[in-house]
This record gives structure tokens, C-alpha cells and sequence, in this order.
């Protein structure tokens, strides 16, 4: 059983052997098989392509090469909307002649939105593409679990080893070696990601073959090299490495954010482009990162090393305050990452990329990098750095906790309360984790969290796909009738994340309320707690306004009235299996830490025996307010959004209620705050920046600037271009060195 | 004497095997040519014919205790040549890839280049397996001839360049009449060592210099003769003042074959160069004269290069300047084997910033030669916006850059950290030479990302998007991963590197 924790480094390879195969076989092979395909239907309209011959000139050219390039075969577009396939390349001339390039290839853009398009469909090759990514995180995903299952019982494992994989750099006395480090955090981390990268992998499958099946092959590569950098940083032995993973997943967020492009098609209105979200995504956490980096360097000058093991070793007798210095900027990374107060804003925008990826990223594994890099450096922020650090951590996390549910009560798109949710909820491990004396509880979250998470946003996708992409909730409404298999995982995952007893979500959550009191922190026991009602609220309200609603069963628990305008489609198996899967570790996973039968997470996390379980939940009277106050929330939401008995507005008629809906509504202006940050504080700081490089900075440059290319202008023309020149250049270059040597010695004697 | 006939054995004939296979591939893709004019298959047969010597090079490296010496210790199979012809093979397969549509559109006669490409390359094999100075001159012919044609092969202009044909034939003429100049003053100086040492072997001539001769290291003899010798592989590896042939030839070649010039001729030039001077016992045998005209070498050459580089308006001429200057880095590594002769660090550096070198141009040029199938353009201005275009293309030739910039944490990066740090360790006035090497370093980033810059953020001319054909892409694909790998697994390569320099040293 050992080799699976050995051999760990099979993991990540699984899914590079996936990713370099779909990107250079599998992808190519699907373009010019589509390409191939295209050109058949082309040749029915050689007819029309002959007009393209009558123009002239550059135009002439490029509609030329557009019509011969496939996607402008057969296409009637005279005003820029598509009606019948007919006489197109008329009107792409047009296009042509009239603004250049830019409308012709709109236009191809268009036609290749059509139904009648020839690549409406993925290709086969596009379908081997995904089979081959699921295949390799499948074996990730088995490996992942052999791996815990080697762990059970064998403390020293648990504890950690390393594994060593090469030497990447020798100078001189310093050896940078890449090593992989497993223990049981490591495990439970990978079991999480390989696990929920297998079931969205499956049911991408159906829905990027109707949001964008052109780019089926590169979707499933982005998807592998995504699960590969989240393990990379998870199975990381140092600072170095775990900061490449970190990046790396930030490039993967970014091009699985942007994958839909700048002109994705949306049914409402006011949301920001992929494009613009996922560079939105990138740049904020770049501010996180920098902090990040600052702390990996201080504690590199301080200690010499960037792995984990060794570093509390020469940090003995460091100066405290510069730890908790460094350790406060490490935090700043995680902030970023896992998007905490003030750094949250890229999460809700990064709901713009495909619902899968949400899923995958944004509610389960990414975002939860953060959380675990707080606890892989645990030590560090307990035992070496003052308790100031673990205070900013446990602050950070409460204080986002309690922001984003406030937030996420009055959204009314629904990913949108899922992304507030996930913060929030993000929130509650950091919580855990600045708080009690282990990484336990907070991890214990981080697991549970994954997977009803990961359920309600590919819940949410089903919606979508159900609805073809709308995500206005006042636009859904009595959806558990129409599409039950998707309704009913959602419903244990909203009863799991509201806390009810019994489920993932009351247990994990519970321990960290327990814990804020534990430790005597009243402060962090009211947030968190008033944090557990919200959340129960505005799930439930989540829930009543798009699977329920007045009139349906159980006083609109279930169906109820539909208020949008399109009809809704039931999805198929490849998306309400992986639903149903994710149910099993939603209902049971909580129980690995409750004590009376045996689950004691804890002394799995920490690799010691002796830790002492969670406390029983049901044992502590504090336990039953938090369940009261869990079940007055979800009755709340049902007596104003399922029976509608209190009308929905009934505490925004006073004009308190109407501010704070208001500054709740527009996410306490945040991003508006930022931009006017960005427009007038670090706009006036580069105007300044800029007068002072003009004429400071570029004064010097440009002397030296010129000064060179002057240099090498003259240089140039030394270049005449004629042989004798360069013959006598050539030997007259030798006999002067030769001339210059005989000096020397003749004269140096 | 009577002639006597010296019987050979087949040790020697299995460590020629590689270059075997190799004549064997080109005499055969050069007779595919006659019988099938089929492009398709010739190309198909260079690049996998190539797997043939790779396979055998392999056999023979990974047998223990293999033969290392053959015919009479005039040739030698040891890590070092290994080294350099898997170098050679790997730039065979990059070219062949890249040139694939060239080729067909400008050239019309795909067999001719790529047997000529194939020849070229097994005398560079050659080269770098030589231990005696005649064979390495002959080697060094026979790596030469193929490229004169080579430069004068562009049969149609490309558009928006009417003279480009005739450019072409005129540089071929120059190239021919600047090569039989440099190899005279190359024969003169290998004359004036036999001279002094009488013996044309290497190892014979490290013993006569160690042994002392009248006049000591600072015999007149001796350093003309290295002048000269430097002169002639200077020629090769165009290092300042022998550098003026490479714009006018680079710029007017057809850009494959500018392509296989700036790689393949400059590292056979540094292998016979580093094996000449190293295992022949000139650097044992010079002096501070010596050396100081080596680093008068390798500061003129980078600093020429990148200075003239930011003024140019041609990328192939860019390209051409920045290759001079890749070679300087080079040189400051030479500089450091020069000051200190049982350096090994010093040549395991150059070797591996070579391995990264070739690597990152093939990608660089491969990028270049896409845009020219393209658009019919070589001139800068005409990248702007490319990334709008060809978003694939632009990021590929962006990388190859950097990694050239030596930006880290790239491959180039890497290995140029590695020579600097080694002539810095040396001391003396080593120093110095790496201050204004780091110079260069930050005014060969104006041009790089000069080129990154209209690239990225300029407005493309036009709105269309370019098409790359498939052979093309792959070339610039396994540069880009040849990159990539060579920054994760830089130990190897590195390790790979000293025990070619510790074979040299032996």
C-alpha cells in the first residue's frame, strides 16, 4: 500500500500524459478534421464562392481567404443577421469593403453561432479528447484514494515524507531540488481535487458541447493542466515550488475564466465580459501574490531554505516580529487566492467563465489554496510568528464571512449567491484555522465545503443548461418539478450548507462555531454564528426562488410557479450523475469527525493518535442555538419566498431597509470604491510617475538611448554591403591583432 | 618511405557508425529527389532518417566502457562529441520542420536543400569529433560547401521584395569568396603549429607545447598561429572583426537556411574551436597575451552585436546581429577556459548555453518563417499587432525571445546566470568582463522586447488572421516545449554538459 503514497508523483503525471496528448494530437487532429469537414459542405457552394473573384485589390485577397477558410461556406447575411444559408460571399464582400477585416470576421463569428453551422457538433476526435482527460484523472483519482487508504493507521506516514524527484539547479554551496511532499493534509487535499476534477470532467462533457463545441479538446487540455497545477501546489516540499503551482493555477483560472471570449453570447444584460473577469481574476491576485513573494523572501534570507520541514528548524531564536511579519504576507497570498476581504472581487466576476469551471475552481479547489497554504504553514503562524498573525488570519476570514452573506442576501443572479456563499464560507475556515490549536477544523470544512459546493454550482449549470444560460432567478421559479434529478442533489446540498443536523455541512461547521467559544472568543462566536443564520436564509431564498416557489408541494418546497420564457430542457445523464455522486459525500462526509462513532479527523490531519477528536455536537448546549437559529433562517426564507406568506419586500419598505438593501445590493460598493481608487489615486500616481520618467528618468535614458543607437546607426553602415571591404576587413582584422601581438612581445621584453 | 596500408578495425567503423548512417541519409534523400518529387515523403524521410544516427549515437553512449578512440586517435567518440552531435540532429529535425513550406514556395527543389542540409551536418558531426587538425579542416569543408549553396538557393522572390532572388545568388557568391578566405588564414595558422610542434594530431601537439619549444608562451609563432586559427573559426561562430560576412548573408539567404547558419554553423565552429584549443593545449601553452585578446574578442563581439542590433529594421538582420552577440556570451565563458585552462565549469557553461541557444533560435526563426509564408513580410514593422492575428504564433515567438533576452526564469536566463557566474568566480579581471557582459544583457532586452512590444501592444495592419501550417507549428511547438523542459530539468543538461567538458579535459 505504501507505493501509492511512494509513487505519488503518478498523480500529477496521469493528467500531463492527458494534457500533452489532447494539446498536441488530439486538438490538431480535430481542427483539420473539422476543417476537412467544413470544405465538404464548402464545395455545394463553389457557385457562390466563384463571386468573391470579381473584386479587387487587398480586399479582394482576404475575402478570398475567408471564404476559402471554411466557416463562410454557405451564409446569407446582407444586413448582418443571419437568415438562410445562401448567397454569402456577396455579402462578406460588402462587410469587406466597407470597414476591412473587422466586420467580415463579426460576421464569421456569427455564422459560426448558427445552427445550421457545420461545426455544430464535436468532432470525433473532439469527444476522444475528453474520454482521454476523464481516463487520466480517473487514475488520479484512484491513486489519490489508494493513497489515503495507505495513510490510514500508518502514523509515520501520516506524518509526512518526502519524495524526492530531481535536482534542478547546483550553484556553487546552494541546491535547489524539487522534491514532492506527502502527508496526510496533502492526501485529503488530492483526494478533494481528484475527485471533484473527475465528476465535472464527466459532466463537461454535455455542457461545453452546447455552450462551445469548437473548443471541446482545448477545454478538457485547460481542465488537466488545471488539475495538474492544483497538484503541484498541493504535493509541494517548499515555497519555491508550491508558488509555481500557485501561478499555475492562476494561468489555468485565467484561460478557463476567458475560455467563452470576449463576445460570448448572455441572455442578460450588465455582466462583464469572460475576457474582461478573467483578466479582472488575474490582476487582483497578483496583488495578493506580491505579499505572498515578500514573505517567501524574508523567511528564504531568514532561514536560507524554502521547505517546510526545515524551515521551523533554523527559525529557532528568529526575531518574532519579523515572522509575524512574514507570515501576515504569506496571509496577503491566500487572501488573494482564496478571495477574502478586500481582495474578493475577482470571484463573483470569475462566474462569467463556464458553469463547470465555477464548479471546479471557484467554489471547490482553487479558491481553497489559500486555506490550505494557511494550513500547511501552520506551525509557522502558531508556534513561531506572534499571535497577531493567526488574529489577522481568524479576523480576515470572520469579518468575510459575515461581509459576503450579507451580500449574497439580496443577489438575484444565481451564481452570484453561490460565489458570496463560497466566500463566506471561505471565511468560516479561516476562521477555524487562526483560531484552534490544530489545522483540523478548518481543513475538516475545507472538505466537506468541496463537495456540496462543487454540487450546488454543477446544480446550478443543470439550471442553466436548462434554461439556456439564464441566470436571473426572478426569471426561474417551481424548477424541482421539471427537472428533479438535478433538484433533489441541489436540496441536500442547500439542507448541508445551511447546517441542519445530520449532514457534512452542520458538523464542520459546527466545530468551528465550538471552536471561536472554546478559545473565548466571543467576537468571532456572534459573527459566526449570525454568519450560520444568514446562510441558511439566503440559501433557502436561493433555493425557493429557482426550484420552488407559492404553489407548490409542501408549501413550496418543491415546484411551484415558473416565471421565466424559455422552456426548460432536462439535462441528460452526463449531467445529473456526477449530482447524485456528489450527494454521497454531502450527506456522509461529516462523520469521519464525529466522535461517537469513531471518525476522528483530527488525529488523521495532525498524523498524531493521541489528538483528540471533535467534541460531539449533540453533547454541547451551545450546539442547539446554532441549529435554532439555522432552522429560523431557512423558516424565514420559506415564509417569504415558498409560501410567500410575508411579502419578499416587507423590510425594504422603510427607508433603512431600502439603504441597506441598496448598499448590500451593490456589494457594499467595493468595486466602485476600487475604481475610483484606481482613477484617481494610482491614475494621479502614474501621471506623476510618468512627468517624472519623462523628464528625469528619459533625460538620462535618451542621452544614453541615442547615444547608442547612434552608435549603431554609424556601426551600420560600416555594413557597405561590398565584399572587397568585408575581405579586407576580414584579414585586416587578423594581421593587426598579429601585428599587435608582435608589438607586444618585441616591446614588452 | 613506402606506403604502407594500415588495417582498420571495427571498433572504428562502429564509432563512425553515426556518421555512416548519416552520409547513407543523404545520398538516399538525395536519390529520392531524382525518383520521386514528392515533398511530402522527402521531408518525412529527413526527419526520421534522422533517428537512425540518434539511435546509434545512443547505442554507443550507453555501452560501457565503449571504444572512445578510433584511427589512430584521429577521430574519437567521446562525450563531448556525443554531445554536439546530438546538437547537430536535434537542429537537422528543427530545420527540416521549419522549412517544410519555405521550401516548397521560394525554393522549388525541397531534395537539394534538405540532402545539402543533411551533408552539412554530418561534416559538422565530423567536426566535433575530430582530434587531428587536417580532418578537422577537411570537416570543416565539408560542413561549409552544402551552406554556400544553401544561401544562394531563393529561385522566386517573395512578395514585397522584388531583389530578393538576386540577393540571394549574391550572397551565396560573398559567402564562398569570405569562406575560402577564412579557411586560408585558418590552413595558415594549423601550418605555422606544425610548425612548431611538427605533429597535426592534438594530443601529440598539447605534449610538444607542454614539453617546451624555443620562445616559450610568448613565442611569435605560437600566438599568430592562434590568431589565425581563431580567425578561421571566428569566421564560423562570426565573432567581431571576422563577423561581417553574417548581415549581408544572413539577411539575404532564404530564411530556412539563414536559420541553419546562425545554428548549425556557429556551434560546429565552437566545437572545433573549444576542442582546438582545449585538448590541442593552446590555452596550457598561452599567455596573458593570449588571453586578453580572447576578451577583447568577447566584449567587441557582444557589444557590437547588441548595439547594432537596436538599429536595424529587418528581423532577419536583428537576428543576424543578435546571433553575433549570443556568441559573445559564448565567448566570455571561452574567456574564462582561456584565463584558467582546467576549468571544466567554464566549457560545461558554453556547451549548455549553446544547447539552449540552438534550441531557442530554431523556435525564434521558426516564428519568422511562419510569418514570411504568411504574410510575404521580413521587416519588423509588420509584426505589430501579431498577437491579434495569431495569438498561438505571437506567443510562441514571445517566449523564444525572452528565453534569448535571457529573461528568468527561462532556459536562456539560466544558462547565461551560469557562464556569467563561473568567469566571475574566476577573479581577476574576469570581473570586469562580466559587468559589461550584464550591460549587454540590458541593452539586448531594448531590441527582444522591442520586437514583444509591437507584438503585443501596437494595432496590427490588418484585422486577418494568419494561418501557420502544420509542420511549421510543430517546429515552433517542440522549441517552445525544448524550452520549457530545459528550464525544469536544467541539472541534466547541465550534467550532460560537464561530462562532455570533463571528456574534453581528460
Amino acid at each position: 500500500m505504501d507505493i501509492f503514497v511512494r509513487d505519488i508523483w503518478v498523480i500529477p503525471l496521469l493528467p500531463l500524459i492527458a494534457l500533452v496528448l489532447n494539446l498536441f494530437l488530439i486538438r490538431p487532429l480535430d481542427v483539420a478534421y473539422r476543417d476537412r469537414a467544413a470544405s465538404h459542405a464548402g464545395a455545394a457552394h463553389d457557385s457562390h464562392a466563384d463571386h468573391s473573384e470579381h473584386s479587387s485589390s487587398e480586399a479582394h485577397y482576404t475575402a478570398e481567404e475567408l471564404i476559402e477558410s471554411s466557416y463562410v461556406s454557405a451564409i446569407d447575411t446582407v444586413d448582418g443577421h443571419i437568415d438562410t444559408p445562401a448567397a454569402m460571399p456577396h455579402a462578406l464582400q460588402t462587410a469587406q469593403q466597407t470597414s476591412g477585416g473587422k466586420q467580415a470576421v463579426a460576421l464569421m463569428r456569427q455564422w459560426e453561432q448558427h445552427p445550421e453551422h457545420p461545426h455544430g457538433q464535436p468532432t470525433v476526435y473532439a469527444r476522444l479528447a475528453g474520454f482521454v482527460g476523464i481516463a487520466g484523472m480517473f487514475g488520479s483519482f484512484a491513486w489519490a484514494i489508494g493513497a489515503l487508504f495507505a495513510m490510514f493507521g500508518n502514523t509515520a506516514l501520516q506524518k509526512g515524507i518526502t519524495i524526492p524527484l530531481y535536482n534542478w539547479l547546483t550553484f556553487g554551496s546552494i541546491s535547489y531540488h524539487v522534491n514532492f511532499y506527502a502527508d496526510s493534509l496533502t492526501v485529503v487535499m488530492l483526494v478533494v481535487v481528484t475527485a471533484v476534477s473527475l465528476l465535472v470532467q464527466f459532466y463537461s462533457q454535455e455542457y461545453i458541447e452546447s455552450e462551445e463545441p469548437r473548443g471541446y479538446a482545448r477545454f478538457f487540455a485547460w481542465l488537466s493542466l488545471f488539475a495538474i497545477s492544483m497538484m503541484i501546489l498541493t504535493l509541494s516540499a517548499n515555497f519555491l515550488m508550491i508558488f509555481i503551482g500557485w501561478e499555475l493555477v492562476g494561468v489555468s483560472s485565467y484561460l478557463l475564466i476567458g475560455f467563452l471570449g470576449k463576445d460570448a453570447p448572455k441572455i442578460d444584460g450588465g455582466r462583464p465580459s469572460p475576457s474582461a473577469a478573467a483578466l479582472k481574476a488575474f490582476v487582483t491576485n497578483r496583488v495578493g501574490d506580491f505579499g505572498f513573494l515578500i514573505g517567501i523572501m524574508i523567511l528564504f534570507a531568514q532561514t536560507g531554505t524554502f521547505t517546510f520541514t526545515e524551515i521551523p528548524q533554523k527559525l529557532q531564536g528568529t526575531d518574532v516580529t519579523l515572522i509575524t511579519a512574514a507570515m501576515i504576507l504569506v496571509f496577503c497570498g491566500a487572501v488573494g487566492k482564496s478571495a477574502q476581504f478586500p481582495l474578493h472581487v475577482w470571484l463573483p466576476d470569475a462566474m462569467e467563465g463556464p458553469t463547470p469551471v465555477s464548479a471546479l475552481i471557484h467554489a471547490a479547489t482553487m479558491v481553497a489554496a489559500g486555506v490550505y497554504l494557511v494550513a500547511r504553514t501552520f506551525l509557522l503562524f502558531h508556534s513561531f510568528a506572534g499571535p497577531q498573525a493567526a488574529m489577522v488570519v481568524a479576523y480576515t476570514g470572520g469579518f468575510t464571512a459575515l461581509f459576503a452573506a450579507l451580500i449574497a442576501m439580496v443577489q438575484v443572479d444565481l451564481k452570484r449567491v453561490l460565489a458570496y456563499s463560497t466566500i463566506s464560507q471561505l471565511g468560516y475556515m479561516f476562521v477555524g484555522l487562526g483560531v484552534a490549536g490544530t489545522d483540523g477544523p478548518g481543513m475538516f470544512h475545507l472538505m466537506t465545503h468541496a463537495f456540496f459546493k462543487a454540487l450546488l454550482f454543477l446544480g446550478s449549470g443543470g439550471v442553466l443548461h436548462a434554461l439556456s444560460g439564464q441566470q436571473n432567478m426572478r426569471k426561474m421559479g417551481g424548477l424541482a418539478a421539471k427537472i428533479p434529478l438535478v433538484a433533489f442533489p441541489v436540496l441536500l446540498a442547500t439542507l448541508s450548507i445551511s447546517g441542519v443536523p445530520f449532514l457534512s455541512g452542520f458538523f464542520s461547521k459546527d466545530e468551528i462555531i465550538a471552536q471561536t467559544l472554546a478559545h473565548g472568543d466571543i467576537a468571532l462566536y456572534v459573527i459566526t454564528v449570525l454568519t450560520a443564520f444568514l446562510t441558511a436564509f439566503y440559501m433557502f431564498r436561493a433555493w425557493f426562488l429557482t426550484f420552488g416557489g407559492k404553489g407548490g408541494a409542501f408549501g413550496g418546497l418543491w415546484g411551484g410557479k415558473y416565471r421565466g420564457d424559455v422552456h426548460p430542457h432536462a439535462p441528460g445523464m452526463r449531467i445529473w450523475l456526477p449530482l447524485m455522486l456528489l450527494a454521497i459525500p454531502t450527506v456522509f462526509a461529516g462523520y469521519w469527525g464525529f466522535a461517537p462513532l469513531g471518525g476522528n479527523f483530527n488525529a488523521f490531519i495532525t498524523g498524531n493518535p493521541a489528538a483528540a477528536p471533535f467534541d460531539n455536537p449533540f453533547v454541547d448546549p451551545m450546539t442547539y442555538v446554532s441549529i435554532t437559529l439555522a432552522f429560523l433562517g431557512i423558516g424565514i426564507a420559506w415564509l417569504m419566498y415558498g409560501m410567500e406568506v410575508i411579502p419578499a419586500d416587507a423590510l425594504t419598505r422603510n427607508p433603512i431597509g431600502k439603504g441597506l438593501h441598496a448598499l448590500f445590493f451593490n456589494k457594499f460598493y467595493v468595486d466602485e470604491l476600487y475604481m475610483a481608487l484606481i482613477r484617481f489615486g494610482i491614475f494621479l500616481f502614474a501621471k506623476i510617475a510618468v512627468s517624472f520618467d519623462k523628464y528625469v528618468i528619459d533625460g538620462i535614458i535618451n542621452g544614453i538611448g541615442s547615444g547608442v543607437l547612434g552608435i549603431g546607426r554609424g556601426l551600420r553602415k560600416a555594413e557597405t554591403g561590398r565584399l572587397q571591404n568585408y575581405g579586407a576587413a576580414f584579414f585586416g582584422g587578423a594581421l593587426i591583432i598579429a601585428a599587435a601581438f608582435i608589438a607586444v612581445v618585441y616591446f614588452g621584453k | 618511405m613506402s606506403p604502407t596500408l594500415i588495417p582498420l578495425s571495427s571498433n572504428d567503423m562502429w564509432i563512425l557508425s553515426p556518421e555512416i548512417a548519416m552520409t547513407a541519409l543523404a545520398l538516399l534523400v538525395l536519390s529520392l529527389d531524382f525518383l520521386i518529387k514528392r515533398r511530402e515523403i522527402i521531408a518525412f524521410v529527413s526527419v526520421f532518417g534522422l533517428a537512425v544516427p540518434a539511435g546509434l549515437l545512443a547505442w554507443i553512449e550507453s555501452t560501457p566502457n565503449h571504444p572512445v578512440y578510433g584511427f589512430y586517435g584521429m577521430y574519437t567518440i567521446d562525450n563531448y562529441a556525443i554531445f554536439f552531435d546530438f546538437l547537430f540532429l536535434l537542429i537537422g529535425a528543427g530545420v527540416v520542420m521549419a522549412s517544410y513550406d519555405f521550401v516548397q514556395r521560394y525554393m522549388r527543389s525541397s531534395g537539394e536543400f534538405y540532402a545539402l542540409l543533411l551533408f552539412s551536418l554530418l561534416g559538422a558531426m565530423l567536426m566535433a569529433s575530430s582530434r587531428e587538425l587536417i580532418t578537422v579542416y577537411i570537416s570543416l569543408e565539408l560542413t561549409s560547401f552544402p551552406l554556400y549553396v544553401m544561401a544562394g538557393m531563393l529561385r522566386k522572390d517573395i512578395p514585397n521584395d522584388n531583389a530578393s532572388s538576386v540577393r540571394s545568388t549574391e550572397a551565396s557568391l560573398k559567402y564562398v569568396l569570405l569562406g575560402a578566405m577564412s579557411s586560408a588564414v585558418l590552413l595558415y595558422g594549423m601550418a605555422l603549429l606544425y610548425g612548431i610542434t611538427g605533429s597535426t594530431d592534438l594530443g601529440e601537439i598539447a605534449v610538444a607545447l607542454q614539453r617546451g619549444f624555443s620562445g616559450g608562451p610568448n613565442s611569435i609563432v605560437l600566438l599568430v598561429a592562434d590568431t589565425f586559427i581563431f580567425a578561421g573559426f571566428g569566421f564560423k561562430i562570426s565573432a567581431v572583426p571576422f563577423h561581417m560576412w553574417a548581415p549581408d548573408i544572413y539577411q539575404g539567404a532564404p530564411t530556412p537556411g539563414t536559420l541553419f547558419f546562425s545554428v548549425a554553423s556557429k556551434a560546429a565552429g565552437f566545437a572545433a574551436l573549444i576542442r582546438v584549443f582545449a585538448a590541442g593545449g593552446l590555452l596550457n601553452a598561452g599567455s596573458f597575451y593570449l588571453w586578453g585578446f580572447i576578451a577583447i574578442a568577447a566584449v567587441a563581439t557582444m557589444t557590437l552585436g547588441n548595439i547594432v542590433a537596436i538599429a536595424q529594421s529587418d528581423i532577419k538582420r536583428m537576428m543576424a546581429y543578435s546571433s553575433i552577440a549570443q556568441a559573445g556570451y559564448i565567448l566570455v565563458g571561452f574567456t574564462a577556459v582561456a584565463y584558467q585552462p582546467s576549468n571544466q565549469t567554464g566549457i560545461s557553461g558554453m556547451l549548455v548555453f549553446l544547447a539552449v541557444y540552438v534550441i531557442t533560435n530554431i523556435g525564434a526563426f521558426a516564428g519568422i518563417i511562419a510569418f514570411a509564408n504568411a504574410t510575404g513580410s521580413e521587416q519588423l514593422r509588420d509584426f505589430d499587432g501579431l498577437f491579434r492575428r495569431s495569438p498561438a504564433l505571437a506567443f510562441g515567438m514571445i517566449l523564444c525571445l525572452m528565453s534569448l533576452a535571457g529573461i528568468p526564469p527561462l532556459a536562456g536566463a539560466l544558462s547565461k546566470i551560469y557562464i556569467f557566474v563561473t568567469a566571475w568566480q574566476e577573479g581577476g579581471l574576469l570581473p570586469w568582463i562580466v559587468i559589461i557582459a550584464l550591460i549587454n544583457s540590458v541593452i539586448s532586452i531594448a531590441y527582444y522586447i522591442g520586437v514583444a512590444y509591437r507584438i503585443f501592444v501596437k494595432n496590427p495592419p490588418r484585422e486577418d488572421r494568419l494561418r501557420v501550417s502544420a509542420a511549421i507549428s510543430f517546429a515552433l511547438a517542440v522549441s517552445v516545449a525544448g524550452i520549457i523542459a530545459a528550464t525544469i530539468f536544467f541539472q541534466p543538461l547541465l550534467n550532460f554538459g560537464v561530462s562532455g567538458a570533463q571528456a574534453l579535459l581528460k
